[in-house]
């Protein structure tokens, strides 16, 4: 304070003197000759060295915010070509083991795919690896058989060539399409375009913003921009040269960059305090709908020269239309409000906190506040029920011989006639007969036969994937199945029941009848398990406990991407303790990049490993409606 | 998925270019390398938006002001010389700006009023700055007096040291 006040008092002096001495000549002891001038020149210029020499070295900064327009991108698998390649399931349905080289790796996987697509025992299919005759590309098996065949094609040898990481690259990625070519597993579209780099990490909410303490508008953050952090220097210079150059422009444009570190400095921001309030036109809208959402921001401090505000979007909603962000000026007591539009999606959706940053006139200073008004977003879809037939297993038990199975649609399959009861529908009642001989009878049709079904949603940390980072991932796919499947199966006259594969505890057994079908249309709708991935890793407990809820006769509907080792294991598990599984596993793969489409080789591998082991496995393509799946699968039964 | 637009927003950037071509037209007709250095400070800063780099803003400004300045040392008048590298300040000022709220805010939100109420300040000094400067020069050359310009400059010297102790303080 003292060097401040001694500073303000000098200055004050001089400027006092220098003023008498423009109104009275002569008054003041300033000498005037020439090297005096130029002495202070190169004093401020040696000053201005030292002001950059100590100057703040922090660049620019200001507060970067999230992307909340977007909604969370989904991870593609396949990432990480060495955990591709240690997770492929080996000739007998092992792990292969851990390799030192991506070139170990592949030569495991091609042993695997030989000896399940090509028909080889595993040392023919080694033997084929070594001589380079497994495949028709010179590339790919010179890769394989370590340099034995040599590279014949033209693009190999010139890569080689130019630069020997890429001939690898290249190499690598040779071997893997002939891989999937033996799997069967398309090459990429065309003009596949994706409108998000497939590997990137986006912050959509501002969730991670949460402020510690329950007020509700709190300072998180202030920062200094150090925007005008060089104009002292510029000033001090300008004056300098002017001084030695003796002339006047520049001197006086010295005076321009004083003005303006007068300006930096001097206006502080007046007290800051916001609130916000949030509409939402329609809290409870269907997965699809369109819902408005209006902010408004009230300042209750003093004036706000400089407010920007980006609003708390929810992380899986997508804003279609305006935007979440506002930039103005705005007085004490004075509000502003904007609007934007989302598209609801199913689930439970809150919103994050509104960020809002304040800064002062010149830009100088920073501040962050995050306000909350609480809203809540929740869309539960009702879904048409599936209109095909469910292939349901043949139950091993009392009905040897029949299946349980009917479709809710044309072809109920007859099964007996018995005499008419009062409280027959009106529809049971065979017409043909009662036209005929005038007897009153009732077809009696399989669906007496009613069979207990268990949905088992995959819910693990793998599961959450999808084949493009804006598409939907497994599970949300498997949930949106299951809400369709579910009253189907109620109304084919089957007892329903949702669990989930993985160490959570949701079970939901197996009943009919309308309440139970509403509860799980809300429990698949809202229950967090469903939405939110689980990174605990609770052991392998689970399946004991899933055993344990488990009824004798029931049968399993087992919905997962079929990614990992692990999860075909369970199923052949659950299979073997006597609950007929059948598997319907949305395809989350993406072949777009040769590492992402090993990962699918992988897949159908285990497809085929399972499907060998006697569960049937319904591959359900991306863009398929799941009426397509099931019938291909009733087809090929 | 739609990512935000973040590239810089418009109505700054066209008022950083208009400040920064009144600040190359102010010496140009005095010298002709101010007027060559003025338009490829210009070039300079249209560049700088294009790329989306504020070092860019930075130099193109700061190449306009140093043409404005070169012309003061070859006869243009005080004057334009104070415009010049005052008009290339406010340049950089609304450019820097049209930066960073294009990256915090993006495009689609509306800023307009936000954007001139900050150019506006910023000229406003600019303006206030350039009236001082001219009625020092005109007050101390009518009165041919060396001394005082002098301790003008001596005071502004001490001024400065004391605003660099000084950080905005905000409650």
């Amino acid at each position: 304070m003292n060097v401040k006040r001694g500073l303000l008092i000098v200055g004050v002096l001089l400027f006092g003197l220098a003023v008498t001495e423009l109104v009275q000549p002569g008054f003041s002891p300033f000498p005037t000759n020439e090297l005096f001038f130029s002495l202070i020149g190169a004093f401020l210029l040696v000053y201005a060295y030292l002001a950059f020499r100590g100057r703040n070295r922090d660049s620019s900064n200001y507060t970067a915010t999230p992307d909340v327009e977007c909604s969370e991108p989904t991870a593609v698998p396949g990432r990480d070509i060495g955990e591709t390649l240690e997770g492929f399931p080996g000739t007998e349905s092992v792990y292969t083991g851990v390799f030192s080289t991506v070139q170990e790796g592949l030569r495991e996987a091609t042993v695997s795919v030989l000896t399940r697509y090509d028909g080889l025992d595993e040392e023919t299919a080694r033997e084929s690896i070594v001589d380079g005759t497994w495949t028709n590309d010179r590339d790919a098996a010179a890769f394989l058989s370590d340099g034995r065949a040599s590279p014949d094609s033209l693009r190999g040898r010139l890569s080689r060539f130019l630069s020997r990481r890429r001939y690898q690259r290249l190499q690598i990625e040779r071997t893997i399409d002939a891989l999937a070519r033996k799997a069967d597993i398309e090459p990429p579209a065309e003009n596949t375009d994706l409108s998000l780099p497939i590997d990137e990490e986006l912050k959509t909410g501002t969730n991670d913003r949460i402020s510690r303490d329950f007020e509700t508008a709190r300072i998180e953050n202030r920062q200094l921009t150090n925007r005008w952090s060089g104009i002292s220097v510029v000033a001090l210079v300008t004056i300098g040269s002017g001084l030695l150059t003796q002339s006047p422009g520049i001197l006086l444009a010295g005076v321009a960059g004083v003005g303006y570190v007068a300006y930096s400095r001097a206006l502080p921001l007046g007290t800051v305090d916001l609130s916000v309030a949030r509409e939402v036109s329609d809290s409870d809208p269907s997965p699809g709908d369109d819902v408005e959402i209006t902010v408004t921001i009230t300042n209750e401090g003093r004036f706000c020269p400089d407010l920007r505000v980006v609003d708390g979007v929810p992380e899986k909603l997508e804003v279609i239309e305006g935007s979440p962000r506002y930039g103005g000026v705005l007085r004490g007591g004075d509000s502003v409000t904007f609007s934007y539009t989302v598209q609801a999606k199913q689930g439970i959706h809150q919103f994050g906190p509104t960020v809002a940053l304040a800064r002062d006139l010149p830009g100088t200073v920073e501040l962050e506040l995050l306000l909350t008004a609480d809203s809540t977003i929740t869309a539960i879809p009702t879904l048409r029920p599936v209109q095909e037939k469910i292939p349901l297993r043949r139950q091993p038990t009392r009905f040897a011989g029949q299946m349980p199975t009917d479709s809710g649609g044309e072809g109920l399959e007859f099964h007996a006639i018995r005499e008419y009861q009062p409280g027959d529908g009106m529809n049971r009642i065979d017409w043909n007969r009662r036209a005929r001989t005038g007897e009153l009878t009732t077809l009696e049709f399989r669906r007496e036969r009613a069979a207990k079904v268990v949905i088992l949603i995959d819910v693990q940390p793998s599961a959450h994937v999808g084949h493009a980072p804006e598409s939907e991932n497994v599970v949300e796919r498997s949930v949106g199945a299951t809400q369709r499947l579910f009253p189907a199966l109620l109304s084919d006259g089957h007892q329903a029941g949702i669990g989930v594969l993985g160490p959570r505890d949701r079970f939901l057994s197996p009943d009919t009848g309308s309440e139970h079908r509403q509860r799980a249309r809300k429990m698949l709708a809202t229950d967090p398990t469903f939405h939110r991935p689980d990174s605990s890793t609770r052991g392998r407990a689970w399946i004991r406990n899933l055993r344990q809820k488990l009824s004798d006769e029931t049968q399993l509907l087992v919905f997962t991407p079929l990614l990992e080792l692990s999860t075909a294991r369970v199923i052949r598990r659950l299979e073997a303790y006597g609950y007929p599984t059948t598997v319907i596993s949305p395809d989350p793969t993406s072949r777009v990049t040769p590492d992402r489409r090993l990962m699918a080789v992988r897949r159908r591998l285990l497809i085929t490993d399972l499907r060998q082991a006697g569960v049937p496995v319904l591959d359900w393509q991306p863009d398929e409606q799941l009426e397509e799946a099931l019938k291909r699968e009733v087809i090929t039964r | 998925m739609n990512r935000l637009d973040r590239s810089p927003a418009r109505l700054s950037i066209a008022l950083s270019l208009a400040a920064a071509l009144l600040g190359a037209t102010a010496s140009a007709p005095y010298a002709q390398v101010s007027a060559v250095a003025g338009a490829f400070g210009v070039a300079i800063l249209g560049v700088g938006f294009v790329t989306e780099r504020p070092g860019g803003i930075t130099l193109g400004c700061s190449v306009v002001a140093v043409s404005a300045l070169y012309g003061g040392t070859t006869g243009a008048p005080v004057l334009a010389t104070l415009f010049g590298v005052t008009a290339a300040i406010v340049s950089w000022d609304i450019g820097t700006q049209a930066l960073v709220i294009g990256d915090q805010l993006g495009t689609e939100a509306p800023t307009t009023q936000l954007e001139l109420f900050r150019a506006a300040a910023t000229s406003i000094v600019g303006v206030s700055v350039i009236t001082a400067g001219y009625l020092v020069y005109f007050v101390s050359a009518a009165g041919q007096s060396a001394s005082a310009v002098l301790g003008l400059v001596l005071a502004v010297t001490v001024f400065v040291a004391l605003l660099r102790r000084v950080t905005p303080v905000s409650d």
